[in-house]
């Protein structure tokens, strides 16, 4: 670590604090804040045939769309909750609002959309970002999509970057040939639940050989009390391509619960390279259970950076089809739990082909009474010969009244396979923080700068400026928590 | 260290002693092990070698539970896949609230030999506490070509060499053991 990345980023702040409470305000000022809600069309509390037909009639869709949801939502009904991973029994389904516009139509500019929801991305730093770092940008406010942009000379290459409702209008073609293909409604109970009642998310399609080099990003906000957002993001990176999208999620603090239900399919085909990384960092009460799936084609190459800060319960495990030859696919994944939160996070590697390969490396830190939980999955099918896996967990736990927990399974059914895994469990070493304060810094600091250490494999292939707001959140959330 | 050898046991095996012991397992089959620390102090060894042909399968589950505090496990399996068979293992380390200063390691190195052996693992962490040093690590390969290619130079068949990089592989658990007699016995079950 260079001397001046010290100085930059990875000193922790010296103010200090043992006030639990003054974090959460602080989450509050920050992203915490709500806007008045003025949704021009809102279905009616909980979920039946009549809210699906409601939003499909909205969205003046086909009716190969329509009937689609309609199938869904009888599956979603048909599936029962899953009895692993975190507690879903407290939600309360009938409680949710499943859809709400909240703009008749996209802005092109920022002048176009309401002030309060301009305002609120204001707040939140959006288009400054979209100014100074990325080619393209989508801002989603509750159920729609009401803020697009994407850098002319992108365009120009062909790069198709829209919400996904306007996707399904303009680009029919593409959009039957893949939607729903990667992640069928009914590979689980809340892919269907998202089947039933999408709405907005991104649709991206980087066309043969085109690489971009700025990243595209989404930005996910729920405002609305008592909301359910279920974007569906579908990408599909052509032969030879390269790209990398970013999306952030944030919520205002109610004392009621949220839900947020995405389902992101990726197709990356032959040859191409694709970076999705996801800085999550739903405030307390949003149930965050998305279901995230690549396909990746012959010398394809996947790689998911999946950040976990917020939520009350994330349920969450990106994974890579290795469908080519030589597809190669990676996860790397951060979760950050603190009181309150169970983050139940982790990876799924298929190897469906030969000489496939991945990487999982997870970090997970357990503090204040939260639960960190890495759950994963590595299969080497029979056709997979010469695979190559390589799981590397660590754990940090904080305190006593925390937990972490590893659930790995490795199912190896080609003998020709090389299969690592590793997992490890530690508090902050005691040598560690004693030379740290001897060198003059206090616990507090001390702590921060071990945190920050072990989670900088992960940080360091976040954009610069990601890097520096996941550590600055950490600092934050650091603060007080020693002592 | 105590040691015991485990042999004729039930499918269902719960081990909580309340002096430092060590277990060996060599035999193959359905065995779902429960290793109890419920004694402050104690330390557990458990050691498990395997070597499977034909259509063979071992299905094992060990439990390292750790129950009250200053307490150690290590769990330690090391098998060799002929033909087409399969091994199927859980190995699980709890370790409650209470059990502070816990010291807990699982490994589990599977090689294969055969052309259609199967390896399922699952090594399972639930940590309660801080105060903890727990790991696990679990490996599937295969024999090391290079190894034998330098074996065959040296004058070996490919049979003798596979044969060497096999028991070179037990080898590493087998000086785990801690009864002389107990390890010969074990030696020779295994290589046979």
């Amino acid at each position: 670590m260079g001397r001046k990345q010290l100085d930059d980023s990875y000193v922790p702040s010296t103010k200090s604090s043992n006030d639990v409470e003054e974090i959460n305000s602080n989450y509050k000022e920050k992203y915490g804040f709500n806007v008045p809600e003025n949704a021009i069309f809102k279905t009616k509390k909980g979920l039946d045939e009549g809210v699906v037909k409601q939003i499909s009639d909205m969205k003046e869709e086909p009716s190969w769309m329509r009937n689609f949801r309609l199938k869904s939502l009888k599956l979603y009904e048909d599936k029962p909750l899953p009895n692993w991973g975190g507690n879903l029994k407290d939600i309360d389904f009938d409680n949710i609002y499943y859809y709400l516009k909240p703009v008749e139509e996209e802005g092109k500019s920022w002048e176009d959309i309401p002030k309060d929801i301009k305002d609120t991305f204001e707040r939140l730093g959006v288009p400054e970002a979209e100014r100074k770092h990325l080619a393209g940008i989508k801002a989603q406010f509750d159920s729609e999509v009401v803020y697009g942009s994407l850098m002319k000379e992108l365009e120009d290459d062909g790069i198709i970057f829209m919400g996904t409702d306007e996707a399904l209008k303009k680009h029919p073609e593409i959009f039957e040939e893949y939607f729903g293909k990667v992640i069928p409604p009914h590979d689980n109970k809340f892919a269907a639940l998202n089947s039933a009642v999408w709405s907005g998310g991104s649709f991206v399609y980087i066309p043969k050989g085109v690489k971009v080099r700025r990243p595209l990003q989404a930005y996910f906000r729920i405002n609305a009390i008592n909301m359910g957002q279920f974007e569906r993001t579908l990408i599909i990176a052509d032969e030879g391509s390269e790209a990398h999208y970013v999306e952030g999620c944030t919520a205002p603090v109610y004392s009621a619960d949220s839900l947020h239900s995405a389902v992101v399919e990726v197709i990356v085909k032959k040859g191409a390279r694709f970076r999705y990384t996801t800085i999550q960092n739903w405030s307390n009460d949003v149930y965050n259970l998305v279901t995230k799936r690549a396909r990746v084609e012959e010398d394809g190459i996947m790689e998911w950076v999946d950040g976990n800060l917020g939520s009350k319960l994330t349920m969450k495990y990106p994974s890579c089809y290795l469908v080519g030859d030589r597809a190669h696919g990676e996860v790397l994944s951060i979760a950050y739990a603190a009181g309150g939160q169970h983050q139940d996070a982790g990876a799924k590697m298929m190897h469906l082909a030969p000489n496939t390969t991945s990487t999982i490396i997870s970090k997970s830190i357990s503090l204040r009474g939260g639960r960190g939980s890495y759950r994963g999955l590595v299969n080497v099918t029979p056709a997979a010969v010469n695979a190559k896996s390589r799981v590397e967990c660590d754990a940090l736990i904080l305190d006593d009244i925390s937990r972490t927990d590893t659930y790995p399974v490795m199912k190896i059914d080609h003998p020709s396979a090389n299969i690592e895994h590793e997992a490890t469990v530690s508090k902050v070493g005691e040598e560690k923080m004693f030379y740290l304060m001897s060198r003059g810094l206090t616990e507090e600091e001390a702590m921060g700068l071990i945190v920050a250490g072990f989670i900088e494999p992960i940080v360091k292939e976040l954009p610069l400026e990601y890097a520096v707001e996941l550590n600055r959140l950490i600092e934050l959330e650091m603060e007080g928590s020693v002592g | 260290m105590k040691v015991k050898l485990l042999s004729k046991i039930d499918k269902e095996l719960t081990l909580s002693p309340t002096e430092d012991t060590q277990y060996v397992l060599v035999e193959p089959g359905e065995h779902n092990i429960s290793l109890v620390l419920s004694k402050e102090g104690v330390s557990i060894e458990f050691i498990n070698l395997f070597s499977l042909h034909g259509k063979e399968e071992i299905m094992l589950t060990t439990q390292s539970i750790h129950k009250v505090p200053n307490t150690s496990c290590m769990v330690s399996i090391k098998g060799v896949l002929f033909d087409s068979s399969k091994s199927d293992y859980v190995g699980k380390i709890i370790i409650e609230k209470k059990a502070q200063q816990t010291t807990s390691f699982l490994s589990d190195d599977v090689l294969n030999v055969g052309d259609k052996t199967k390896n399922h693992s699952q090594p399972i962490l639930e940590i309660e506490a801080d105060d903890v040093k727990a790991s696990h690590g679990a490996t599937t390969g295969q024999v090391n070509e290079e190894q034998i290619y330098y074996l065959m130079s040296r004058g070996l068949s490919r049979e003798e060499a596979e044969q060497n990089i096999i028991s070179g592989f037990f080898e590493d658990a087998l000086l785990l053991i801690k009864d002389d007699k107990i390890r010969e016995e074990v030696r020779s079950q295994i290589n046979a």
